[in-house]
């Protein structure tokens, strides 16, 4: 028996059953989706790494130990010739310093800020440990809120290397108030309540506020996506449903496909939440994603049942469906098939946690996809109570199928490309050439401020407060000694001056702090305030007693960000001015390297960790895996299609439009200056998925015409006015869905929008001009070889 | 030694607790005062600190105490950890509330001794969570700190205790002690609170200082274990007095630069 003949009987079965059919994916669908209400959300920056990534680890073990977290940074500036030292100014960061730490996300204890530190002074009496903006002091003599007293803390601050650049710049127009996150999951609610407190101040001429900082960012940008992305997805739902309706002038083929497309995101969100995967920042992407793919599947269906009750009007519905879902089958399944391939590889070849899910449960949303279209589908198609066939496939009055705009556009298309499919086969080679050319262009980097529009609060801040601060970012080095007191040793501590000064040669290091400055600022005090004696003792009796003097003088949690309990353990944190992974790059390793050779003795060992280290680690995995996940996506659909179409050659033209789109698509970025970052190092194999859709359509199309009629010119031109018109509305629909998140407030999903968009195009076209052109010139045997396992095909309608 | 007033308190904790009339916030205040504390006394103690994550640090100590009139006098000789040890505070505290008290430092390793700056009453002594008055008051309250309220009572670990509630009498006391509200549970057997909360300025649950120890020495009612938790930093803090001694002598020369220098 023929196969053609098994896959009908398939379908006749299918829809015999159809009750039970209906059933049984209803309930696949709730049961899939039951689990739905317990997807639970992380859109940390964190969640891109492994959890056993070594500097995660650290990151996280510092938290713990220092108890640090990503802060939140509010910035007073005032560029007059006081600056910030005047008695308003300094008045408002009390207020403001006050009012940050009663909120209910922050940590109180760890605000810091010219109204929480002190200074530490000596003379020759004693030492003086006091607030800048306590009211009675010994040290500074004149009344808290006179210029006097401003002029005197500027001159104390000067004086105090430690919070140069750190708490105040050095030119005296900003100062910081650094206030760290009780949890890291409260940073957008701190943002924006630190943000209302800001607001709710009536600042005095020239002086600005400014609310930044990893924490900030952090928070914001996940719910900044999350609400866009929340907005355009259901936006392209109905865009591709508009497409839809117009494309087929059917209700049915506006709802139907919306139903497989509920299935579908259902489904794969359902089962997303059973396994306890989290929903990621990019997860968002997913969902256009899906839907896409979804549509495709009913677009080709749907156009395939209209030309069956044109061609045979004798036919009832559930033949037509028969017929449709008998000749439809193999393309869609071949279009899974490589689809799941390149999110499989995808999925596997990304050590990012979250992009791993992302090509995971991408192909598990293409298999559902499948199910559906190939069940479901018909099910529904055959339970629409008409059998109307839409006018843009119905005849004309003569009888004859009907032309409208998109069969001649198609048509004029095919017999252009088949008159001269040399100089077109010549424009795909010129196009590959000028794509090579803009491919080597991309630069690689990732920039979390550049997530913003230049136009965001938070990105003016991020500028603004990195151009007259040492830096936002934060580089630690955690330095770890053998027992308790090791750090009272004066040879250790050399150590690490010798390394803060080292850090601080390298590019976009503003300052570097640790437990040494306090020793030097402590040893100068009790030396009578001589600047002589800024250095670090050489008795470590008087260094541990240097500690004890302040500890005894102070809060006792006031040391706890710079040093353990038990003086074993300190940080050291150097402030970067650009978060760019250029930069990162040339500062991590080089550290990495310093460390190695002057640490890690039985005295002391030191690691690199902070957010510098962790957003490079994070990164540089993307920078090496890139253009591996790429050529494993490529490679897995190549292989799966080479495989479908048993021919090595059928692979390889399947993969010349899929191959051309993502050369496209780094060409438009390295012509467009749009770097190679984490969002943008997804899109390839995004595309890849969506674009080999096209070419497998349509080179199943020219297997069927050449077995039957022959690789001609002639023959081809059957290719155009139905494949070709239903590649035209599935290029559209998922061309407009993805297009619409061009409208985005939000960077990234507006390249995500952009990219995809220009890779389905390039897979749409060159499908139908580069592969047909190929295939007119090449003549390869697979195409016309014909054995009794592959003749799945019933011709479905005559050759025009 | 002042046997007559020893006697005097030895017999007015023997005398049953009135509980008929239920006495008034002042008046419970006025008992704790009323607490005698001796002329001098010498004791070792031990600070415990403990952080967020449960990692301590142990201090040792030998002080002494004494009184010239009113005015008080103490000296902190720290003995461990070792490579702290002979580091000494000396303090004056005057009666005269108007007038700062004196304190200064010696550091072994400096050969030097320097005067450091007063502190307000309601910063924290040396790195505890304990403040200044807290340490300098040996559980007393200053009675013109606060208006006093009688809460009743309240059951703590089987004993019937006298709740009084305090609110700072003005602003300034308020900042000075950093306090919003302080609540006694003052246990009428010995005339001390054995559980009292802080609230800071903004209203929140500060700190709890928890009695855990207490003797009767030398017919003195004398603490041998105080523990407090900063509710804010997770930051704890215990003090254990050891070898406590009314009875030998504590001359006055002790309390000099002089001796602060010379060290243990």
């Amino acid at each position: 028996m023929k196969d053609g003949n098994r896959s009908l009987q398939a379908f006749e079965v299918l829809l015999r059953w159809r009750w039970l059919v209906l059933v049984l994916t209803f309930a696949l669908i709730g049961l899939t989706a039951s689990s739905l209400p317990k997807l639970v959300k992380d859109t940390s920056a964190d969640a891109f790494i492994g959890k056993d990534q070594p500097a995660l680890v650290y990151k996280n073990r510092i938290e713990k130990t220092f108890g640090l977290t990503d802060p939140v940074v509010v910035a007073v500036i005032d560029r007059d010739e006081n600056g910030i030292y005047d008695p308003d100014n300094l008045a408002l960061v009390q207020r403001l310093t006050q009012a940050i730490e009663g909120l209910p996300q922050i940590d109180p204890e760890r605000v810091t800020s010219i109204a929480t530190e002190n200074h530490i002074a000596g003379n020759a009496e004693g030492i003086v440990v006091e607030g800048f903006l306590d009211e009675n002091t010994d040290f500074f003599t004149a009344p808290l809120g006179s210029q006097e007293r401003a002029q005197q803390i500027r001159a104390a601050l000067e004086d105090f290397p430690l919070y140069q650049g750190l708490l105040v710049s050095r030119d005296g127009s900003t100062t910081l108030i650094v206030a760290e996150l009780l949890n890291d999951d409260l940073a957008t609610k701190a943002y924006h309540a630190i943000e209302a407190l800001v607001a709710a101040e009536s600042l005095s001429g020239g002086t600005e506020v400014h609310v930044a900082g990893e924490g900030a960012v952090m928070g914001y940008l996940s719910s900044y996506i999350d609400r866009d992305a929340s907005r355009l997805n259901p936006l392209a739902a109905l865009i591709i449903t508009v497409v839809l309706f117009v494309g087929f002038m059917s209700i049915r083929a506006a709802i139907l496909p919306n139903l497989i497309v509920a299935g579908t995101v259902l489904g794969s969100f359902g089962l997303m939440a059973a396994s306890s995967t989290p929903f990621y920042v990019i997860t968002n992407g997913l969902v256009v994603n899906l839907i896409g793919i979804a549509v495709a599947d009913s677009i080709h269906v749907l156009s395939n049942y209209y030309t069956q009750l044109r061609t045979a009007p004798e036919l009832t519905k559930q033949q037509a469906i028969v017929r449709a879902m008998s000749a439809m089958w193999r393309p869609i399944s071949l279009t899974s098939i490589t689809t799941m391939a390149g999110f499989m590889a995808l999925s596997l070849s990304s050590v990012m946690p979250p992009v791993e899910s992302f090509g995971r449960f991408g192909a598990l949303g293409v298999l559902l996809a499948w199910v559906y279209s190939m069940t479901l589908l018909p099910v529904l198609l055959s339970l629409w109570p008409t059998r109307r066939v839409p006018r843009p496939f119905a005849n004309d009055e003569q009888g004859h199928p009907r032309i409208g705009i998109p069969e001649r556009m198609m048509d004029r298309l095919g017999a252009a490309v088949l008159a001269a499919p040399r100089p077109v086969v010549l424009a795909g080679g010129l196009l590959f050439l000028v794509g090579v050319g803009g491919a080597l262009q991309v630069q690689v980097e990732e920039e979390r401020i550049a997530n913003f529009k230049s136009t965001e609060k938070i990105h003016q801040a991020d500028k603004a407060i990195n151009a007259s601060m040492d830096g936002i970012y934060s580089l630690d080095v955690l330095i770890e000694t053998p027992e308790p007191g090791g750090l009272y040793d004066p040879e250790v501590l050399r150590r690490i001056e010798s390394l803060q000064r080292h850090i601080e040669t390298l590019p976009a290091v503003g300052g570097t702090t640790s437990i040494v400055d306090y020793v030097k600022q402590l040893h100068r005090a009790v030396s009578d305030g001589n600047r002589s004696a800024y250095t670090i003792p050489d008795d470590p009796q008087l260094i541990a007693q240097l500690f004890f003097l302040y500890g005894a003088s102070a809060d006792p949690t006031d040391f706890e960000e710079e040093v353990d309990y038990d003086f074993q353990h300190t940080l050291l944190r150097a402030q970067v001015s650009e978060g760019r992974y250029s930069i990162n790059k040339q500062l991590v390793p080089v550290l990495e390297r310093y460390v190695a050779e002057h640490f890690n003795d039985e005295n002391a060992t030191a690691t690199v960790t902070g957010r510098v280290s962790v957003s490079y680690y994070w990164f540089q995995g993307v920078d090496k895996s890139t253009l591996l996940s790429i050529a494993l996506s490529f490679g897995a659909v190549v292989l799966a299609a080479i495989i479908l179409f048993r021919s090595t050659a059928l692979g390889l033209l399947a993969a010349v439009p899929v191959g051309l789109a993502i050369l496209l698509v780094y060409a438009v970025m390295g012509f467009a200056g749009i770097p190679l970052d984490i969002g943008t190092s997804m899109f390839a194999a995004i595309a890849i998925g969506l674009s080999i859709d096209f070419a497998i359509h349509s080179l199943d199309r020219i297997q069927e015409i050449a077995r039957t009629h022959g690789l001609t010119a002639r023959a081809l031109q059957a290719l155009y006015p139905d494949t070709g018109r239903a590649l035209l509305f599935n290029f559209i629909a998922v061309a407009g869905g993805f297009g619409v998140l061009v409208t985005s407030e939000v960077p990234p999903l507006i390249k995500f929008g952009t990219l995809v968009a220009v890779a389905v195009s390039t897979a749409f076209l060159a499908s139908l001009t580069l592969l047909p052109a190929l295939v007119l010139l090449l003549k390869p045997q697979a195409l016309t070889k014909t054995t009794i396992e592959e003749n799945s095909h019933v011709p479905t309608e005559s050759i025009a | 030694m002042y046997p007559l007033k020893v006697l005097l308190s030895a017999l007015l904790l023997s005398l049953p607790v009135m509980v008929l009339a239920a006495p008034s916030g002042d008046e419970i205040i006025e008992k704790v005062n009323a607490r005698e504390d001796g002329l001098h006394v010498q004791r070792n103690f031990t600070v415990e600190l403990t952080d967020r994550n449960g990692r301590t640090r142990t201090e040792k100590t030998l002080s002494y105490r004494r009184y010239f009139g009113d005015e008080k006098r103490t000296i902190i000789f720290y003995t461990e950890p070792t490579n702290v040890r002979g580091t000494g505070f000396l303090t004056f505290d005057y009666v005269d509330r108007g007038e700062d008290d004196d304190q200064w430092l010696y550091l072994p390793a400096l050969r030097k001794i320097r005067r450091i700056p007063s502190s307000d009453r309601g910063d924290y002594f040396l790195g505890t969570d304990f403040t200044y008055e807290e340490i300098k008051k040996e559980q007393k309250v200053e009675p013109e700190d606060y208006h006093f309220v009688a809460q009743g009572t309240e059951q703590v670990d089987g004993r019937e205790l006298l709740v009084v509630e305090g609110t700072p009498s003005d602003e300034a006391i308020a900042k000075e002690l950093g306090v919003s509200k302080v609540v006694w549970r003052v246990d009428p057997e010995i005339w001390m609170s054995r559980k009292t909360d802080y609230y800071d300025r903004n209203g929140n649950h500060a700190r709890t200082i928890t009695l855990e120890g207490v003797d009767t020495i030398a017919g003195f009612i004398t603490t041998t274990a105080l523990h407090v938790l900063n509710h804010k930093t997770q930051h704890s803090t215990r003090i254990t007095f050891h070898d406590t001694d009314y009875e030998s002598a504590v001359p006055e020369s002790l309390f000099t630069q002089a001796r602060l220098r010379r060290g243990l």
